[in-house]
Parts: C-alpha cells; structure tokens; sequence
C-alpha cells in the first residue's frame, strides 16, 4: 500500500475511500469568530438603559432571569442583535460571493447598487402599499434588476476593473435619487422609520421580519456550500476552470442569483448598511488560508461587524437613535480610501 | 472662435433668456409671465399688487438668480478640477468636496451656533477647503493614469465626510426636516440678502479662476515643462485650491450639495473646447447656469403641487451620463491635450 500524502495545515477526515481535508486554520478562525460573535452578543445585550449586567444576561437567556430581564433581553434587546447578526452574515456571504465572481475587491452589492435596488423595492412598497407588515419580500425583486440593468451595461466586469465599479456606483447614484424623488413627496411624519431605515437602521425591528429571512437565509445554505468549490477554482480564470471541468457561464450565472438574493435578504432588514459586504470577505481572506473563497468565515466577520458597529453607535449615541449605516459609512470609506491608496501604483 | 463654439454660445445665450423667463413664470402662486414682466419693469398695475411682490422678490427672484450663481460656480470650480487634477471625470460632488463643505458647514451651525449668511459661507469654506486639499493630495498620489480610480477616492471621501456630518447632526436633533431637504440640493428657500452676500465672492472666485487660466493651460503638458516656461506651479496649484474652494462654499451655503451639474457643464464645456481654458471657463459658466436653471424649473413644474429637491433631479439625470461617458471611454482621449 502506498503512503498517504499529509498535507501540512489540514486535518483529514477519512471514511472508507473517502478523505475530506479541513483546513486546520480556517476552522480554528471560525471557531474563535464565532466566540467572538457570542461574547459580542452577550455584550451587546446587555449594553443600554437599565441594570443588566453580562452574568444576567446569560442567567437569562439559560432561563433563569426574572420576569423583566426577560423582558428586557427577548422582547427589547434580542431582535435587534439577532437582526445585526443575521443582516451581518447575508452580507459578509453576499460580498465574499461577488468579489470572488467578479476577482475585484471593490466589487460588492452595496457599491454597484444591488443593495440600493433592494431597499428601493422595499421603500416603493412600504410608500405605496399600506400593507401592515414591513415589506421585506419586495427586496429581491429590485436587487435582481439592479442587477439586470448592471450586468446589461458590463458584460464583461471581471475584465473591466475600476469600470465596474464606477458604474455601479453611477447606477447606485441613479436609484439612491429615484428613492429620494419618492420619499419627498411625503411630509417626515409618514416618513420618520422609512428614512431612517434608508441609512441602515436596527431599532425597533421585530421577530416578525428577522425569522422569515433567517429561514430563508439557511434554506440557501446548503447551494452556497454546494458552489463553494466552484466558485474557488473560478478564480484561476476562465479556461483553467473549465479545463479542471466546471460548467463556467452556468456556475457563473447560479453564483450572481445566488449574491443577489443574498444581499437583497441581508437589505431587507435593517436598509442598506453599506461597505460591511466589502469589509468582511477582506477580514475573512486575511484570516483564511488563501485557497478558496472564505464565504462562511466571511459570513461570521460580516456579522461581528454589523453587530460591532450598531453595538458601537447605540452606547456612543445614547440617547438619541443613530442610524448603524451612518457608522459604517464613516468606517467604510476609511477602509476603502486606504485600499486605494495602497493600490496606486496600479493603473485602472 | 470656430463657427460650432460661436453657435453654441449665441444659442446658449438665447436658451438662457428663455430660461430665465420660464423661471420667473413658473411656481407657486397664479401669476405668469405677463404679471411679473409687468412688475419688474414697473408697470404701475402690478406693482399695486402686493401678492405679486411678494412671489417675485421673495421667491422666484431670488431663486432664479441663486440658480445662476450656483450653477456658475460650481460649474467653473468642476473645470477648476478638472484641470488640476488632469481628470475628465473630476467634480466637487462626485469628489466629495462638496460633503466636506457640508461637514464645515454642520459644525459651524452645532458647535458655534452659526446662524448668518457669512458664518455659512466661512464654515462651508473651512469644509470644502479640507476637501479640496484631500482630493488634490490623492488626485496628486494617484497619477494621471488612474481617472476611474479618484473617483473611487471621491466615493470614500463623501463617505466618510457625510457619515460624520450626519452622525453630528442626527445626535443633536438639529431640525431634521428642513436639513434633509437642504441636504438634498434645494433652491427653494434662497434669499435676496444672502445672494447679496455670496454672489459677489462667487465673482471675485470667478476673477481668480479667469487669471489662472493661461498658466493652467501650460500647466496641461505636465509640470515640468510647464516649470520650464517660467510658471511657478505651485502658486498655480494654489491659486486653484483657493478659487475652487471659494467658489464651492458660495454654492453649498446657498443651496446645499447640488452633485452633477459642475461635471455634466465643466465636460461638454471641454468636449466643445479641449485645450484654450478661459474659453472651457466660459462655456462651463453658460452650460453650468443653463442645466441648473434648466433643472430647477423643471423640479418646480414635474410634480406640481410638490417639489423636487434640485440635487435629486439632476442625480436621476447625471448618474446616467455619467454611465455613458464612462462606457463608452470618451474621457480617455481628453485626458491629454490633443
């Protein structure tokens, strides 16, 4: 029997015939992000008005608090963390998804205006249609004509480079306007929420709009794991892919719809929070072996992110309610002023 | 002058007078062109009628001339840019001089109680001048080579400018409703006494840029050979730097960040005429006032009884020209002087 080949930095699993290679680094990463993002929460939670320390936090949500923790941790705190988490992962998987798609760094749904078609379906039905419920499900239908209208202009972006992204941001610019023309006809009264909703805002959402898109969002999961592999040798180019033997324009295209319902998920429930989709994979690709496209370590920054910045803004803010968009504009555009400059010596 | 530039400016002339009537004519209250035709030369009939005066000197006078004076400046401050930073696609609101100003302007008004027309103008200055030396450090850093690219840097700009000022203004309860308009690019509550104020700056930002236009010029063959003809550029540089931000400060303390016209005028205006930049100063200047004017009374008259902030109409309308250019590459044959 011949020797079997270790490679270095991978536990193997074998069954039978059949050995499967876990990257001992990534999953070590994933395990201490996803501590993190526990701790965070636990924090999270028990940051705000009121008694509430960290111990009665998790006294709490074992199910031993008293009737007003409880209260205050399921009815008051819990939904928004869940919220920031859940939007967090959508939009760290959305942007890992399209940046390894499109090879750009730059290139994620809330700088080419997937995120900004999404919540503009959202605000269009919210205006128009009294309809109770928040409509969250109208999301995915503006980000896929985003989308359309974007990959309509570009057809080629993994060649385009900057382009891309100029155009993205010019339709983003063209869609954020049309959302405006909308909301002005209305007195702030009416608008109040949605506006503030627009900038990416978690106060004051309910189970009612998170639970339907989490479910959604692990439905998904397993195609996201199934094109996973694909998409990581699709960064080796075109041909090479297809030599190694992937169906190139049809694994393309199921990757783009797979994004763009994603991202329009991660829209849906607190607006479009921008740059966390292009902060995230980054984090990730640092942290991660870079073998193949980090999208569920990417997920878990997103969501350490999203989670960090609304935490951050609602004990810096107390007490006035700040939109979480507005920190990670300030956050994000640091971060994307620095990648640029450290990339000038590259034409576009 | 070619016989096209000609053309092109005894027809913009002619739109313009058009314009301005259109302007005066249209908007809340019932009067029309006769009635404030009649007032304005002093027909004694309606110069009895006080509602009439009213409409006119409060507001369409006023914002009719403020659209002249923002278009104008910001369309001359964009070729300003344009030229300093040898790119096509430069302007104050796509590089987010114009959320500097609106920084400068949100801490003079929190943290100084800012209340005049001049407190306005200087706080604005402050922003657009911090800006403006941001955009020209990276436009410097970045090359020539890389147009796509600083506007990429303007997104991050505006960002990070505008995420501050809104995280200032909404943690101090500042009146929401009436910064969310301005902040939109409005005309609509433009006044006489703080034209009075701003327009003869704009002027004086229009005089500076006139001087700098022949060593500009030179200055487009690159700096060394400019240095060689006897142009000390850094003066230049800073002559620019000076003008650009005077003259964006006059547009954003009287109506707010209006992104789009200074691009859409300053690059039909270098289409029309490539490398003479005091003639690319005057074509921005008339297409500048023309599509702000344009815009303006076009937002007026779209959604009657409502109205549309300005800046939003003309980012429906720029964001799409912005597409085309870019796809279609035009810019790059104006990155040199030909």
């Amino acid at each position: 029997m011949p020797p079997i080949a270790n490679p270095s930095g991978v536990w193997t699993l074998r069954i039978g015939g059949l050995s499967l290679l876990l990257h001992r680094r990534n999953w070590l990463m994933f395990g201490l992000l996803a501590l993190l993002l526990a701790g965070l929460a636990v924090l999270a939670i028990s940051l705000g008005s009121g008694n509430l320390g960290v111990r009665d936090v998790i006294a709490t949500l074992a199910g031993r608090g008293s009737k007003l923790q409880e209260i205050m941790v399921f009815k008051l705190r819990l939904p928004r963390v869940a919220a920031a988490i859940v939007a967090g992962l959508a939009m760290g998987m959305a942007g890992c998804l399209i940046q390894t798609l499109v090879r750009n760094r730059l290139a994620t749904p809330d700088m080419i205006g997937v995120n900004e078609g999404a919540s503009l379906a959202v605000v269009a039905f919210a205006l128009y249609l009294t309809l109770g419920n928040w409509p969250w499900w109208a999301s995915p239908l503006g980000a896929l004509l985003a989308a359309a209208a974007l990959f309509a202009l570009c057809r080629r972006p993994g060649e385009q480079g900057y382009l891309f992204i100029v155009i993205g941001i010019a339709l983003s610019e063209l869609l954020g306007a049309i959302g405006d023309f909308a909301m002005s006809t209305q007195p702030l009264v009416h608008l109040g929420s949605i506006y503030l909703w627009t900038m990416g805002h978690f106060a004051g959402i309910s189970y009612q709009t998170v639970n339907p898109i989490a479910v959604l969002l692990a439905l998904l999961c397993p195609l996201l794991a199934l094109v996973n592999r694909p998409l990581a040798l699709l960064r080796f180019g075109d041909s090479t892919a297809q030599n190694l033997g992937i169906r190139v324009p049809a694994i393309q295209l199921g990757v783009l719809a797979l994004a763009i319902l994603v991202a329009a998920l991660g829209t849906a429930i607190g607006g479009p929070v921008v740059f966390i989709a292009m902060a995230a994979p980054i984090l990730a690709s640092w942290l991660a072996r870079d073998n193949l496209a980090p999208i569920w370590l990417s997920a878990l920054c997103g969501a350490v992110l999203l989670l960090g910045s609304d935490t951050l803004v609602r004990v810096l803010a107390q007490p006035e309610e700040i939109p979480t968009g507005i920190m990670t504009r300030l956050l994000g555009g640091i971060l994307l002023l620095g990648l640029l400059i450290k990339d000038r010596r590259g034409a576009d | 002058m070619p016989a096209l530039q000609k053309a092109t400016f005894v027809a913009g002339g002619g739109l313009l007078l058009v314009l301005l009537a259109l302007s005066l004519a249209t908007g809340a209250g019932v009067y029309g062109a006769e009635s404030v035709l009649g007032y304005l030369l002093g027909a004694p009939e309606y110069v009895a009628d006080d509602k009439l005066a009213m409409v006119v000197d409060t507001l369409r006078l006023p914002r009719t001339f403020a659209a002249l004076v923002v278009g104008a400046s910001l369309a001359i401050a964009a070729s300003l840019l344009q030229s300093a930073t040898r790119n096509p696609l430069a302007e104050p609101g796509l590089l987010g001089v114009n959320a500097g100003a609106v920084l400068g302007l949100v801490i003079g008004l929190i943290y100084f109680g800012v209340e005049s027309t001049q407190g306005y103008l200087l706080w604005s200055a402050l922003g657009a001048l911090l800006g403006n030396l941001v955009v020209l450090g990276i436009g410097l850093m970045l090359g020539q080579a890389s147009p796509l690219k600083l506007i990429l840097a303007g997104v991050a700009l505006g960002a990070i400018f505008g995420g501050l000022a809104n995280y200032l203004l909404l943690s101090t309860r500042v009146a929401l409703e009436q910064f969310r308009f301005w902040n939109l690019g409005s005309l609509s509550a433009s006044r006489l006494d703080a034209l009075a104020t701003v327009a003869p700056l704009a002027v004086l930002g229009l005089i500076l840029a006139a001087l700098l236009c022949r060593q500009l010029t030179l200055m487009q063959m690159g700096d060394s050979q400019a240095r060689a003809l006897g142009i000390h550029t850094s003066w230049v540089r800073l002559g620019v730097l000076a003008a650009s931000t005077l003259l964006t400060a006059c547009a954003i303390s009287l109506a707010g960040p209006v992104g789009f016209v200074g691009f859409l005028a300053a690059y039909c205006a270098r289409l029309l005429e490539p490398v003479a930049l005091l003639r690319q100063l005057l074509f921005s200047t008339l297409f500048g006032m023309l599509f702000l004017l344009a815009a303006d009374v076009l937002a007026r008259w779209l959604l009657q009884p409502y109205e549309l902030p300005v800046g939003t109409l003309l980012a429906a309308l720029g964001a799409p020209a912005l597409i085309v250019i870019v796809l279609r590459g035009g810019f790059r044959s104006l990155l040199t002087v030909r």
